[in-house]
């Protein structure tokens, strides 16, 4: 009934009725939230398709303990936490699976052209620490606030400003022209 | 706030570009995390109905009556005080004549 008055429910309200068993809610709190778990997988492993796969599998168990977030309104940095540590834990097997650590990973659903835009971009991300990588994917993938990622990341906004910037300095310096190029070509309408 | 001036665009690595996917993706996060809160559920329902059945068992058991045994035969004390004063020495235990009782 909220949604079809046009409502939007806020996230505390969809963690509520999750937990309560309301699956339009359910599927309404992944729908806000999955991307900003991937960012943070994505920040943590480096790979897209192994992010993909982290941040589901740290989605499901955060919907199985519901009951452990005690502050609802506080799901976003409670998610982060789940994923993050599942991600670190994906890292420590993929160290045990490959020791060399060089295997290549391209997503298996972008075209030619994207594919190399995103290795590129890809190869510079992982240049930068873990938490400038994570403050720029939340905050220019999946639009995260310097308050929101302050509070989840428990550092102060002009902290994570410094981060950011720090970030998006390396990756247009070390991001070749023609990338760059490219990106505004396809940023464009 | 205002937004942040020049952003990087990051949408090669969106996973949204792909709605088919995308919503695959949403649907078996959706799907995995409500049938685990279920069976969750389920299991602590009946572990909960478990310990009442086990606490309900155990009072009833605290509760009944005492059961009042016949108590195996036991040797008197006297009886045993009897053949310790009869003074019996190995001698006479051989004395029995038992076989290859050295």
């Amino acid at each position: 009934l909220i949604v079809l008055a046009g409502h939007e429910p806020s996230t505390a309200e969809l963690v509520i009725r999750t937990g309560r068993g309301d699956a339009l809610a359910c599927d309404q709190l992944v729908r806000r939230h999955l991307r900003a778990a991937y960012a943070i997988a994505l920040a943590v492993l480096g790979r897209p398709a192994d992010a993909e796969d982290t941040a589901q599998d740290a989605f499901v168990t955060a919907l199985e303990r519901l009951d452990d977030c005690r502050e609802p309104a506080r799901f976003s940095g409670w998610l982060r936490q789940i994923v993050r540590n599942h991600a670190l834990h994906a890292l420590e097997r993929r160290k045990v699976r490959e020791p060399d650590g060089r295997a290549s990973e391209i997503g298996n659903y972008v075209s030619e052209g994207d594919a190399m835009l995103r290795s590129r971009i890809l190869e510079r991300l992982a240049t930068l620490s873990m938490i400038q990588r994570e403050i720029i994917l939340l905050h220019d993938l999946d639009g995260w606030t310097h308050a929101e990622l302050a509070t989840a990341l428990g550092i102060t906004e002009v902290n994570c400003r410094q981060h950011l910037f720090i970030a998006r300095r390396t990756l247009r310096a070390e991001l070749s022209p023609l990338v760059l190029s490219e990106m505004d070509h396809a940023a464009r309408p | 706030m205002q937004p942040d001036p020049d952003p990087i665009d990051l949408s090669s690595l969106d996973p949204r570009t792909d709605r088919v996917r995308w919503d695959a993706a949403i649907a078996r996060v959706t799907a995995g995390g409500l049938a685990l809160r279920q069976l969750r559920r389920a299991v602590a329902r009946r572990g909960i109905a478990a310990v009442m059945l086990a606490a309900a068992a155990c009072i009833a058991l605290w509760l009944a009556p005492p059961r009042h045994e016949p108590m195996p035969p036991t040797v008197s004390s006297s009886a045993v005080i009897d053949w310790a004063l009869r003074a019996v020495t190995p001698a006479d235990v051989l004395a029995l004549g038992v076989p290859d009782a050295q």
